[in-house]
């Protein structure tokens, strides 16, 4: 019941946010934000048992709070993850468009860093994560959409266009030389004077109006973002029984391959691929002493997305191989996402899990996430 | 943005090329106005796509282009204006020993901007 009254607030929080969107569109209106945030720094954290690394936009910054409602009341979140991408910000100030088309998965590529806290026998342990992931198919990044960026720039060829014939217009309507213009503050004001009255009057679309602008960027969302995209990402997980660096011992390296396509206009689906190398310590009776021993666990994972850009549910089986014990696993889990505004995400899901269902005495159980994306 | 360029009106052939900095799609129209008049000698458009057909001659001789001005006006839209938000637009005046820069720099906003350079030849 709780949790059909928290979808329903967000859904009111969401429709309220949407009456606020002309505030919010002048002041980021050209930001893009397709896919919520997912690091690999956040997902080696074990927060959520599910192992697909979904693709997603790149950000200069992304943060994930995850579990900050505990079924009863909104919580400190025990972990955060964030995500940047170091070239995109180093270059910020110096980049150039063709060398941004030459090497974009060098401008895509991001690294991103994690850390939780965990109960383990009394012992509260520190867990730090360490991540990094390039994409190497995006078809619905609007910077490199060639396509999409040739139709806007055609609409500003025809504005600068369109403007300096009315310059000349102007320069002639006024009987002056262009040495005048150019020497005369007084001039170049009644000009931008005179191009407001003009554009106004135009039939020709003025693109710096606001309206279209969006409704460009608004067809964009709509229709790319489903579209195909290739992630390949690693983590490292390490554990501490404190918080000191040098205590830190190896927990997990852990791989993925996430792969996403269109399903028609409202869906996607994702396949994703994940290996996972395990260090685990172990009590010797006959020594009283630790041993470690390390394992490896594979895991197959597939995801179906339906909805908007804005609202979409989804749904997602996964198997996994665990050499732990050499078992077999399988999870169910379906939730929704919901951008309730421009940069900020909430992500709800409710899973089964299924633990070494081939025997007898298999753990099963039900599991649930809530988190919050800002990007 | 208004700027005062020195030529050799002596010297060998004058190169104005136009270039971009920041995450932009940006269009430009390059004018080449009369001194003292208000007509138009030469128009040339482009954008920055590709960023080695942006240049221009300024025609022969020399000692005619004295008083004309380039007029440079550019239309542009960041892409990425959260994260990449500086811009620059650069018209550099070349002639052999001699290169001089104009650069008009600023902000994205994330709507159509527009930038202006106008150059006077001297």
């Amino acid at each position: 019941m709780k949790i059909k009254l928290v979808i329903i607030l967000l859904i009111v929080l969401q429709s309220v946010c949407k009456s606020q969107e002309p505030d919010s569109v002048l002041v980021k209106n050209y930001k893009i934000d397709f896919a919520v945030p997912e690091q690999p720094a956040f997902n080696i954290l074990g927060t959520n048992p599910s192992d697909i690394l979904r693709p997603s936009d790149v950000k200069s910054l992304s943060v994930i709070l995850p579990q900050f409602y505990n079924g009863s009341d909104i919580i400190i979140p025990q972990a955060i993850s964030m995500e940047v991408a170091p070239f995109l910000l180093i270059k910020n100030n110096t980049i150039k468009l063709n060398e941004f088309d030459k090497k974009p998965w060098l401008y895509n590529f991001r690294i991103s860093i994690g850390t939780s806290k965990e109960d383990i026998n009394e012992v509260k342990y520190s867990k730090i994560a360490l991540g990094g992931r390039i994409t190497l198919i995006n078809e619905g990044d609007l910077k490199s959409d060639k396509k999409y960026r040739k139709e806007l720039q055609k609409l500003m060829q025809l504005e600068v266009k369109t403007e300096n014939d009315y310059k000349v217009e102007f320069l002639k309507s006024k009987g002056i030389t262009m040495t005048d213009f150019i020497s005369n503050e007084e001039y170049k004001n009644e000009f931008e004077n005179y191009l407001i009255k003009k554009q106004s009057e135009s039939t020709i679309k003025n693109i710096s109006r606001r309206d279209t602008l969006n409704k460009i960027k608004e067809n964009y969302k709509k229709e790319n973002w489903n579209k195909r995209k290739l992630d390949i990402a690693y983590a490292y997980l390490g554990v501490s029984p404190d918080s000191i660096i040098k205590n830190i011992k190896s927990k997990k390296h852990s791989t993925w391959l996430t792969f996403g396509y269109p399903l028609t206009k409202k869906g996607q689906h994702l396949i994703g691929l994940n290996y996972t190398y395990v260090y685990a310590d172990s009590l010797n009776k006959m020594t009283d002493q630790i041993d470690r021993f390390k394992y490896s666990t594979l895991s197959l994972g597939t995801r179906f997305y339906y909805g908007s850009n804005d609202f979409k549910g989804f749904i997602e089986g996964q198997y996994k191989f665990s050499g732990l014990n050499d078992s077999h696993n399988w999870l169910l889990n379906t939730g929704t996402e919901i951008n309730i505004k421009e940069g900020i995400w909430l992500v709800f899901n409710i899973g089964y899990y299924v633990n070494d269902i081939n025997k007898n005495n298999s753990k099963k159980s039900f599991y649930s996430g809530f988190s919050l994306r800002f990007s | 943005m208004v700027e005062k360029v020195k030529i050799n009106p002596n010297g060998e052939r004058v190169k104005i090329e136009i270039s971009f900095t920041g995450l932009i799609v940006a269009s430009y129209e390059y004018l080449l106005w009369e001194a003292q008049s208000n007509t138009v000698l030469e128009t040339h458009q482009g954008n920055n796509q590709n960023p080695h057909d942006d240049d221009y001659l300024l025609p022969m001789p020399l000692a005619n282009n004295i008083g004309r001005i380039i007029d440079v006006r550019t239309r542009f839209v960041g892409l990425d204006p959260d994260d990449l938000k500086k811009y620059e637009v650069k018209v550099e005046i070349f002639q052999p020993n001699s290169i001089r820069q104009v650069i008009d720099s600023g902000i994205v906003n994330g709507k159509s901007q527009f930038s202006q350079i106008y150059i006077t030849i001297e």
